[in-house]
């Protein structure tokens, strides 16, 4: 067992949403989900949205909705940058259900002036605060 | 000497005007409070992000990145951070003449403005400036659709060759009583700015999916980073600002009242000693006729 702590650090433009030593944790990258334990060689990874499930030291587990950004380890410690990072607790599930129904709605007209990259991107930011919550 | 009727009426007034200062300096005092926390929940990301941009200095040289490139300055973005409101001392104009003055330092480029707050936006308008953006009405919380708005425009601006640097000034937040506009440049990102310390990160990375594309998705993120940083901090030294100068208000206020309150007893006494005067001189002219 390593005697320094492998910490995590889950910070967004605005506050720190998590800090805390972990034993691993697996986070939505561009090209797939991958798991950081400790000892991980330097690694730099852009982060899609998702659910980043973390174990924490204690044994606890503990999911994080995060959308954007990026994730970066030394194998010491572990750096989240995400645009957007929430415990589940947080979500507001009467938003997340406003934002799904306007993605869809967006999605099923298809006029040309819409942007659907975007409409695509908020309606599975929505879908997955909503996964998490529990509502769905 | 004014009458003690006017005077009373004076000191009413004041001490209005002194309730007024009161309330504001109070009101400072708990925004200033929140923007204190807000600056310091801000400070991670933006240490992090700088972090993430050592670890990927070393490849910069490398990267072809539209907000990289560097070209013969004729045009410069300026973004300037100032308040809506006012009553807030000297934080506006010193914020106002650093802009002023660095524009007047570029005589043979042409500085367009991209301005945050109404008193920057009046002042520069009156002055004919060339004003490319304006947001107005910041909110309390600062929202990330605002950062995106001012980063967005600086982007856009910047890849259609608008600007060929841009700067930005914010007032830099010390303590209440210390606060300093301060111009930073954004764009061209400067490697050299970037490599000053050794990579955080010991060795080059693995990056997935690669290098340039992260580089690609980091630089407007990192750009954000800097805005809301100088937005936190602007916000934070102005409620210091108007703390300090309402505090100050409030005390002149106070002395007002004291002088104003010894010149109404005075005048009051004036009064009381002529009528008295008058009594006496009138029973002594009856005691007078009357002995006759």
């Amino acid at each position: 067992m390593e005697s320094q702590p492998f910490t995590l650090d889950v910070v967004t433009l605005k506050r720190v949403v998590f800090s805390e030593p972990i034993q691993s944790v697996v986070a939505p990258g561009t090209v797939g989900y991958f798991g950081i334990l400790a000892g991980h060689t330097p690694f730099v990874s852009s982060l899609q949205t998702g659910i980043t499930k973390i174990n924490k030291s204690n044994g606890e587990k503990l999911n994080l909705f995060t959308s954007g950004g990026f994730l970066m380890t030394d194998g010491k410690k572990v750096i989240l940058l995400a645009e957007a990072a929430e415990r589940p607790e947080e979500i507001d599930v009467a938003r997340a259900q406003r934002a799904k129904e306007r993605a869809e709605r967006r999605l099923a007209e298809r006029s040309p002036d819409i942007d659907i990259d975007r409409a695509k991107a908020a309606l599975l930011r929505a879908v997955t605060r909503l996964k998490l919550s529990g509502s769905q | 000497m004014p009458g003690t009727k006017e005077i009373r009426r004076r000191i009413r007034s004041v001490i209005s005007i002194q309730q007024i200062t009161r309330a504001m300096e109070m009101i400072a005092v708990s925004r200033l409070k929140k923007a204190e926390d807000r600056l310091r929940s801000a400070r991670p990301y933006a240490e992090k992000i700088r972090e993430l941009m050592e670890s990927l200095a070393p490849c910069l040289p490398r990267v072809d990145h539209p907000l990289l490139v560097k070209r013969e300055v004729k045009k410069i973005g300026l973004v300037l951070i100032t308040s809506d409101k006012g009553l807030c001392g000297g934080y506006n104009a010193n914020a106002i003449s650093r802009a002023t003055q660095f524009i007047q330092a570029h005589p043979d480029q042409e500085v367009r403005l991209l301005l945050v707050g109404r008193k920057g936006y009046d002042f520069f308008r009156r002055k004919g400036y060339p004003i490319d953006f304006t947001l107005l009405q910041l909110s309390k919380e600062i929202s990330l659709q605002e950062v995106k708005g001012i980063s967005g425009a600086i982007i856009k601006g910047f890849e259609k060759a608008s600007y060929d640097e841009v700067y930005l000034i914010y007032t830099q937040f010390q303590s209440p009583m210390v606060t300093r506009p301060i111009l930073m440049k954004l764009l061209p990102l400067e490697s050299s700015e970037v490599l000053k310390k050794e990579p955080g990160i010991a060795g080059e990375p693995i990056f997935e999916p690669s290098a340039e594309e992260i580089m690609a998705l980091l630089l407007p993120k990192y750009l954000e980073a800097q805005i809301y940083k100088g937005l936190v901090e602007s916000v934070a030294s102005e409620q210091g600002a108007r703390m300090v100068s309402m505090k100050s208000a409030t005390e002149n206020a106070e002395e007002m009242i004291s002088t104003l309150t010894l010149s109404f007893n005075k005048a009051r006494q004036a009064s009381i000693t002529k009528e008295l005067l008058e009594v006496t001189t009138g029973a002594e002219a009856l005691r007078y006729s009357q002995k006759k």
